[in-house]
């Protein structure tokens, strides 16, 4: 079923359906004409969807969380939770805006006086935004990537009309913060980010040229060469570009990132 | 005219020098597979809660008790904020807040 032919099945939702949707979303509505003894079942039923739902956002940002903390964590999946109802069936799909959330959440609670911004984790709402990246990369269709050697040998003329199209799995993330580094530390229980320069920006270049998400941090110069070529330039178009905002940089060391990641399809 | 063409053949042979550079760095930097021989996606090991089902977890009576907190408590804020994590500014100290 398209998101459409969903969108236009909900529309025509039975009133019946409408009411048990809207039952499930309140914590203490009872569900309109259920049976008295059985308010009880739908009570469970409820809460096993919501505690799903948190579970699903747990298992999707294992490293936000714990940077925040599980009990903080357990209470933003459950505003993000009651904010956004799946859209999908599939749970790996669930979650998606959880960093906008936590981004909210934290300026509130410095809006409200209750802590000083500088003491929140604000590069959570990277981590986040990283770990969803991440799991998008991981579900992403499979395809094949562009291996460099097949660019080896053209004519200088087709070099210069050269075009690339993003693979499926392809992501450029544009971060405040370090990150990837942090990430990798937190891949221990004990996790300190004593000594880390935290408030460094970070493009993180995402793919998944086979079975497993790669991890690629790139330069201004590189991330830009990436975008102008993914927008459609050819190579002679964005080396042009790439020339006037970064004169000091040669383009074959900041290509050959974007190469070896394979965060370009094969041609067909 | 002739001085166009020899710039724009300049050009060229700049860029087909620089893709070849590229080439060369990123086949020595990795050796991307293609296709990964002999591998294939199992779904059944894909990382934790990507299943298309939501059994596991809340699937049962016994996990009643998740979903017991507050829509507003962020009196809460994060663990770990003063404690573990250094912030750009220095480690935190909320007991002097709350």
């Amino acid at each position: 079923m398209t998101s459409l032919e969903r969108h236009a099945s909900a529309e025509r939702q039975p009133d019946w359906q409408r009411a048990f949707i809207e039952a499930l979303t309140q914590p203490d509505a009872a569900l309109p004409g259920i049976e008295a003894g059985h308010q009880q079942r739908f009570d469970v039923y409820r809460n096993n969807v919501w505690a799903s739902l948190i579970s699903a956002l747990e298992e999707a940002y294992p490293v936000t969380r714990q940077v925040v903390g599980e009990r903080f964590f357990a209470a933003l999946a459950h505003d993000h939770s009651r904010q956004h109802l799946p859209r999908s069936p599939l749970m790996m799909e669930y979650g998606a805006g959880l960093a906008e959330t936590l981004h909210t959440t934290l300026t509130t609670l410095v809006e409200a006086r209750q802590v000083s911004a500088a003491q929140l984790p604000f590069y959570a709402v990277d981590l986040a935004r990283f770990e969803a990246a991440r799991l998008v990369a991981y579900h992403a269709a499979d395809a094949e990537a562009l291996v460099p050697t097949q660019l080896a040998g053209l004519p200088p003329e087709a070099v210069m009309e050269l075009r690339f199209s993003a693979h499926p799995a392809a992501c450029l993330l544009h971060l405040e913060h370090a990150v990837l580094e942090i990430w990798q530390r937190h891949q221990h229980a004990d996790a300190t980010l004593e000594g880390l320069d935290i408030a460094r920006p970070e493009r993180i270049l995402i793919t998944r040229p086979a079975l497993e998400v790669q991890v690629t941090v790139l330069c201004e110069a590189a991330a830009l060469l990436l975008e102008l070529l993914l927008a459609g330039q050819t190579l002679a178009g964005a080396a042009a570009r790439l020339a006037d905002a970064h004169p000091e940089q040669e383009l074959g060391p900041l290509l050959a990132p974007l190469l070896a990641s394979g965060a370009f399809r094969a041609p067909t | 005219m002739s001085t166009k063409t020899n710039k724009s053949a300049k050009t060229a042979f700049a860029l087909a020098s620089a893709l070849g550079t590229a080439v060369a760095l990123s086949t020595a930097v990795v050796s991307l597979p293609a296709h990964a021989a002999g591998m294939e996606k199992c779904y059944g090991v894909s990382l934790a809660g990507e299943n298309d089902c939501a059994a596991g977890p809340g699937t049962s009576c016994a996990g009643t008790s998740t979903v017991d907190y507050q829509g507003n408590a962020w009196k809460l804020v994060p663990e770990g904020t003063c404690t573990s994590i250094e912030t750009p500014n220095g480690t935190g100290s909320l007991e002097e807040i709350k």
